[in-house]
């Protein structure tokens, strides 16, 4: 027998009433999600100002944190500019380093809701596995992708004595395993605190591990880079 | 539990890809090393232009996805009232933080330098907005894009937002800095 659905739950379901939206969470098989999103970008929200508001912060934020990355590059840039292959990988390194924030930040958040860290970290299993995983990649793939910008270097008519192209190399992937270690250390540290304090670690971890990540590699970027040249 | 998993495998080729996509902007950037040296603070700019582009247009992306999977948003149609809204916020948030990455650039350099540069603020700005004019329809096509042929947008749009627009960002500065 169908059962009647009061107006006031009809209309809330239909987000013409988002205060009632909890209410018809209640009385109807609606995921949480689902609520959530009509409130923020339902008939009756402004959705520009919601946006904007919601995302201004942590944009600005990363900004801020981004642009002290540009200030150490700034003030080497004469000797960083001046070696062609460090060029070409800058982007592609930082690429890097943001994508593995996001999968470690991603991944440590899902070990705490399933469980997975318990007692000390340092001797969980699948947490040593992921960063060997990454070390692994990471070596690998920065490796490649050094021989790579010094070959192109080397076509665009830029000599680079093999020295030279060993400290390059080098540098690479120093500067590549020092940032999987940070990343993890953020990781876990900052994981640690926001699922201690009930919250969802997946709204804070990447975007803090990520600002970290970019800002640490261009650091530890140009200390190698001063150091070796 | 063995190293060389699925995991591996997975993150191994999208670093791969990313690796290549991140080394052609690089690529791009190193025909402009003579303007970065003469433009002072245009690399204080770089990081944060790099990071907006991945930040903006991968949220956008995302808010599309989930918009998508709760049938709020229509597969078949583009002119909705969310999706407009969606697309005027991604314009004001690039132009606003833009605006505010020139203005700490530009801050940056007078105390490094004492050289007073605000073209700084106009070149992050009207790259902002290049930038976006090149982003923003294409994270918009590829999400609707991936929606419709089945696979869930989530899984692709992240590496391939991040990828894309280091490629754009470092295109656009490089517009802007030509033109400015």
């Amino acid at each position: 027998m169908n059962k009647q659905v009061p107006h006031h739950v009809e209309k809330a379901m239909r987000f013409e009433y988002p205060h009632l939206a909890e209410h018809a969470k209640k009385k109807h098989p609606i995921s949480h999600k689902t609520i959530f999103y009509m409130k923020e970008y339902g008939p009756h929200s402004h959705i520009i100002s919601t946006i904007v508001l919601q995302s201004l912060k942590v944009l600005l934020f990363a900004v801020l944190i981004s642009s002290f990355g540009g200030l150490a590059l700034e003030r080497v840039k004469e000797t960083v500019l001046s070696i062609l292959p460090f060029v070409i990988l800058l982007p592609a390194l930082n690429d890097m380093a943001g994508d593995f924030g996001s999968v470690v930040a991603s991944r440590f958040s899902a070990m705490l809701y399933e469980g997975k860290i318990v007692g000390k970290w340092m001797n969980n299993k699948e947490l040593n596995t992921l960063l060997f995983q990454l070390i692994v990649v990471g070596v690998v793939v920065s490796m490649l992708a050094a021989i790579g910008a010094v070959i192109i270097s080397q076509l665009h008519g830029i000599a680079i004595s093999p020295q030279d192209a060993l400290k390059v190399v080098g540098i690479t992937i120093i500067d590549i395993v020092v940032l999987v270690m940070l990343i993890f250390l953020a990781s876990i540290i900052a994981g640690i605190y926001f699922f201690k304090r009930q919250e969802d670690p997946n709204n804070f971890l990447i975007p803090i591990v990520t600002s970290i990540a970019d800002v640490a590699n261009i650091f530890v970027l140009c200390a190698l880079v001063l150091f070796f040249f | 539990m063995h190293i060389f998993d699925n995991n591996f495998r997975e993150i191994f080729i999208s670093q791969i890809v990313s690796m290549a996509v991140g080394m052609l902007a690089g690529f791009v950037l190193a025909f402009y090393t003579g303007n970065l040296l003469l433009l002072p603070g245009l690399l204080i700019v770089l990081p944060g232009f790099l990071e907006l582009r991945g930040a903006i247009s991968g949220a956008f992306s995302s808010r599309l996805s989930s918009g998508l999977f709760l049938g709020v948003i229509s597969a078949k149609t583009f002119n909705t009232r969310l999706i407009r809204s969606n697309l005027v916020a991604s314009f004001v948030l690039a132009i606003v933080a833009s605006f505010v990455l020139g203005l700490i650039a530009c801050a940056f350099t007078y105390l490094l330098s004492g050289i007073f540069f605000v073209k700084l603020i106009l070149i992050a700005v009207v790259a902002g907005v290049i930038a976006n004019f090149i982003e923003i329809p294409l994270a918009l096509f590829s999400t609707f894009y991936l929606f419709r042929k089945g696979h869930d947008p989530n899984n692709i749009m992240g590496p391939f937002i991040l990828s894309t627009g280091d490629l754009v960002s470092i295109i656009s500065l490089a517009i802007a800095m030509v033109v400015i």
